[in-house]
């Protein structure tokens, strides 16, 4: 998991890949590519299919069928299928929580430690390691803690809000590679949001790649220079903002229900 | 030939009651999400009562079957109403309510002593008429036992899978709110079932009681394996109490066609280990579903 | 000072005996902590593990002629290879499999201790397992002196465990293992060694406890002991370092010292219905503490670590 990297750097592909559960087909993509774009969002309504095809993306859930693989900046090309979360996540490949998940017992700046630690530091015998470690990453720390306020910082996250913002902060501060983001906007106040996006699509150019899934498109609009859109389980179109939103399919399936 | 048939009748007659006690505990654990250690009480206190219907009050064991069957069910009701109900209330996590159901059993096997007495106690059965199943000796008793285990094991599959308060119940299951919204009046179909468990359960200790004799810790010395029957035969999503009788009736024959090879002692732990090996087979398939 | 050790000591087989069951469930029930209460895996297997370090010290030294230090040793790393084992077959299943499978451990030690009459002497018992020194009529207490020391070290183990980047892990782990698993943590590797060095720990208790014990028979293992740990753990409370020692000190501490030693009941009810009641009270302590104060005594692991995130490390210079 290094930092910044190359563009043309992590990419995805995904061939063949369905998923059901029970009779429903939920996920049905014959074909796709993700990553050839700094930014790239995912749009479609609910039910659509995208959390569920994010999470076979990072292997949290397996594919009925078809091949899923993950390439690196470094180029080496690993099979999803073959590779169990945990280890895709250290190849830099790493998912947000678009349903608010935390560790209870952890406070804010305990949690940012959580994900800025590796395996060396987190040895059983590695008593004192919070020395080493502190020293290392305090300042990186402050820096997000600095930018994003939080009501307790060396205390809990007590809203929602503060929960997934502190989830989608530590996806970043392990640097990864490609950062699949599931509704980072729903749940947070307008500003952090905005700010949230603007800090990813900071890190966006300076090399990680970012697959957004949104629905709230002023921010789609403005942030993803492509867009794909995702209904009833397949990609239906892909393409620029201004192709996406005009294209009549998306705005029967999608957009008439909402504003443009 | 000659093992295969000895291991088969005397695991179905020896072993009978386990797949009974197991289908009982499922029960519970199906609907409820509780794996309950104390059950291994209701299985014995099915059997004091039962021996105690038998030689104080003079009943046939047939009379006292029906003694085992609903004092056990009355317990079952008990723990349920006074401990488990409070903990689901309260929304007692999965770990915590194994712990509650372990004091549970640990409070009621040495209470229990305190009314019956430690040393064992014995039924009084009449003097046993043995016939030749598959060249094996084989008494009435037994026969019964295994007929009983069978056809109740058959009939609570039956009712749970194919009538309509056993399709209520299994809508309890799966989604309290909606099967409360389709009138279906969750506080009663729970005592329900926790009653039947009972019923299987009190069964099941009269049948070890009568083949051996009652002791305080006659259900908990079988806990272990009726608990492996059910965690093997399957969780909760994928629940079904028949799966349930065959893992519980193929464990009492391998556990027999074991002890007549090696000893006793040996034989449980070779069948502990068989048990180790496909419940780890098991997550293994599983490993690769994650959660988040 | 010989008047106050009298007092202190003055019926030394029930009083050193007690205490040394007191400290020794204290061990158990830190090392249970960081099993249970922080990393989540439900081990209900305690005593198989510590069985094991009881009877492989028994063993070597007594059929094998094995010098003390050497054999205590080796059941230490026998009791961790068996923890690594268990490890390696209960971190990826749900508690109900953790459950069948920890139980299953206790019970197939026992039946181990039991069957293998050439090597553990069956129900005739192994033994006799003496102290490796002699000083005397105060060598008991010398050696409960030394579990102390043991314990107090585990004790700080398991509380330099929390404040590290380890302890931060396991405790992620036990609150959302799925979720630490997002964030490239290995958590099957990291329970399985969880479990292989705490029941090194176990084992190591039960080797030390063979001394104390010298006889040893398959009824020391007993779900008995797994009780009283878990009760320690429950009462004083299961997500903190300090709340087994507590615990252990109110429940066995009661039972064991306070009661036995200085309260004088009839020979008859020691003998038969006093273990009987002190299981009850146990059993009962279990279902109404979980049911009402399920954070034990000491409360909730969440106000330790709050005081810890205001260290010098976290200010800004």
């Amino acid at each position: 998991m290094g930092g910044t990297s190359v563009r043309g750097s992590a990419a995805v592909h995904v061939a063949g890949v369905t998923k059901r559960f029970g009779e429903r087909i939920v996920v049905d993509v014959p074909e796709l590519m993700l990553g050839r774009h700094p930014i790239e969002g995912l749009i479609g309504p609910n039910g659509a299919g995208k959390t569920t095809l994010l999470r076979l993306l990072v292997h949290a859930l397996p594919a009925d069928t078809g091949t899923i693989t993950f390439r690196a900046a470094a180029g080496s090309a690993v099979s999803v299928s073959a590779t169990p979360q945990h280890r895709l996540a250290r190849h830099g490949l790493v998912k947000t929580n678009q349903v608010i998940q935390d560790f209870a017992s952890l406070t804010i700046w305990d949690s940012l430690l959580l994900a800025v630690a590796t395996r060396r530091d987190e040895r059983p015998h590695r008593l004192f390691g919070d020395r080493a470690l502190l020293r290392e990453h305090t300042d990186e720390v402050h820096t997000y803690l600095d930018k994003f306020e939080f009501a307790d910082p060396f205390g809990y996250a007590r809203s929602g809000g503060e929960k997934k913002l502190l989830d989608i902060l530590r996806c970043l501060i392990l640097q990864p590679q490609m950062l699949l983001l599931d509704e980072p906007a729903a749940g947070l106040p307008a500003d952090v949001a905005e700010r949230v996006i603007e800090l990813i699509a900071e890190r966006a150019t300076a090399g990680m790649a970012v697959v957004l899934v949104e629905h709230d498109l002023d921010l789609v609009w403005q942030f993803c220079p492509f867009v794909h859109f995702m209904a009833e389980g397949r990609v239906l179109l892909q393409g620029s903002p201004g192709d996406v939103r005009g294209h009549s399919t998306v705005v029967e399936k999608y957009l008439g229900a909402r504003r443009a | 030939m000659d093992y295969l048939a000895d291991s088969l009748v005397i695991g179905l007659t020896e072993q009978g009651p386990l797949a009974l006690a197991a289908m009982g505990m499922a029960l519970i654990y199906y609907l409820n999400g509780v794996l309950n250690i104390a059950y291994a009480e209701t299985i014995t206190l099915g059997a004091y009562f039962g021996m105690w219907a038998n030689t104080t009050l003079g009943q046939s064991f047939y009379t006292s079957l029906v003694v085992s069957a609903v004092v056990a069910g009355a317990i079952s009701v008990g723990s349920y109403v006074l401990v488990f109900r409070v903990a689901l209330h309260r929304h007692v996590g999965t770990l915590e309510v194994i712990i509650i159901s372990l004091g549970l059993s640990v409070f009621l096997r040495h209470g229990l002593q305190f009314v019956f007495g430690y040393l064992a106690r014995f039924y009084e059965s009449p003097g046993v008429a043995s016939m030749r199943i598959l060249g094996v000796g084989v008494t009435r008793f037994q026969l019964v036992a295994v007929a009983l285990v069978i056809g109740l094991g058959a009939a609570l599959y039956l009712f749970i899978e194919r009538t309509d308060p056993g399709q209520r119940i299994r809508a309890l299951a799966s989604d309290t709110q909606l099967a409360e919204v389709s009138g279906i009046n969750p506080r009663r179909v729970t005592v329900l079932i926790w009653f039947i468990a009972g019923v299987a359960g009190g069964l099941a200790g009269a049948f070890w009681g009568v083949a051996s004799s009652v002791q305080p810790n006659l259900g908990f010395s079988r806990i272990l394996l009726i608990l492996l029957v059910v965690v093997v035969a399957g969780g909760r999503s994928a629940s079904s109490l028949w799966r349930v009788q065959a893992v519980g009736l193929l464990a009492g024959v391998l556990l027999t066609a074991l002890t007549l090879r090696i000893d006793p002692l040996h034989a449980q732990i070779w069948l502990l280990v068989a048990f180790a090996i496909v419940l780890k087979g098991r997550a293994r398939g599983m490993l690769r579903i994650g959660r988040a | 000072m010989d008047a106050v050790w009298d007092f202190l000591f003055g019926s030394p087989a029930f009083l050193t005996f007690g205490l040394y069951t007191v400290v020794m469930v204290a061990g158990l029930a830190i090392l249970l902590h960081l099993q249970l209460g922080v990393a989540g895996i439900g081990n209900f297997g305690v005593v198989g593990i510590w069985g094991l370090g009881m009877y492989s010290i028994g063993v070597l030294t007594v059929n094998y002629d094995w010098p003390y230090l050497a054999a205590l040793v080796t059941a230490t790393a026998l009791a961790g290879v068996a923890g690594l084992a268990v490890g390696w077959l209960v971190a990826d299943l749900a508690a109900d499999g953790v459950l069948g499978a920890t139980l299953a451990v206790a019970t197939i030690a026992f039946l181990i201790a039991d069957g293998e009459r050439d090597l553990t002497g069956g129900q005739v018992g192994l033994g006799t397992i003496d102290f490796p020194f002699d000083v005397g009529a105060r060598t008991d207490t010398v050696w409960l002196a030394i579990l102390a020391v043991v314990v107090a070290a585990i004790g700080a183990y398991a509380a330099r465990v929390h404040r590290s980047p380890y302890g931060r892990l396991l405790i992620a782990i036990g609150d959302n293992e799925a979720l630490a698993r997002s964030l490239g943590k290995s958590t099957f590797a990291t329970k399985m060694q969880l479990f292989a060095i705490t029941s090194a720990g176990m084992g190591l208790l039960g080797a030390l406890y063979a001394s104390m014990s010298h006889f040893l028979f398959p009824q020391h293992i007993d779900v008995r002991l797994t009780v009283a740990v878990v009760v320690a753990l429950v009462l004083g409370g299961s997500r903190r370092v300090a709340g087994p020692l507590v615990g252990a000190v109110l429940s066995v501490g009661l039972f064991d010292v306070v009661i036995k030693v200085y309260v004088k009941l009839p020979a008859g009810f020691v003998e038969q219905a006093y273990p009987k009641v002190q299981q009850m009270v146990f059993g009962a302590l279990l279902i109404v503490l979980l049911l009402f104060r399920p954070r034990g005594l000491l409360g909730d692991m969440r106000r330790d670590r709050r005081a810890q995130g205001r260290g010098r490390w976290a200010a800004r210079p």
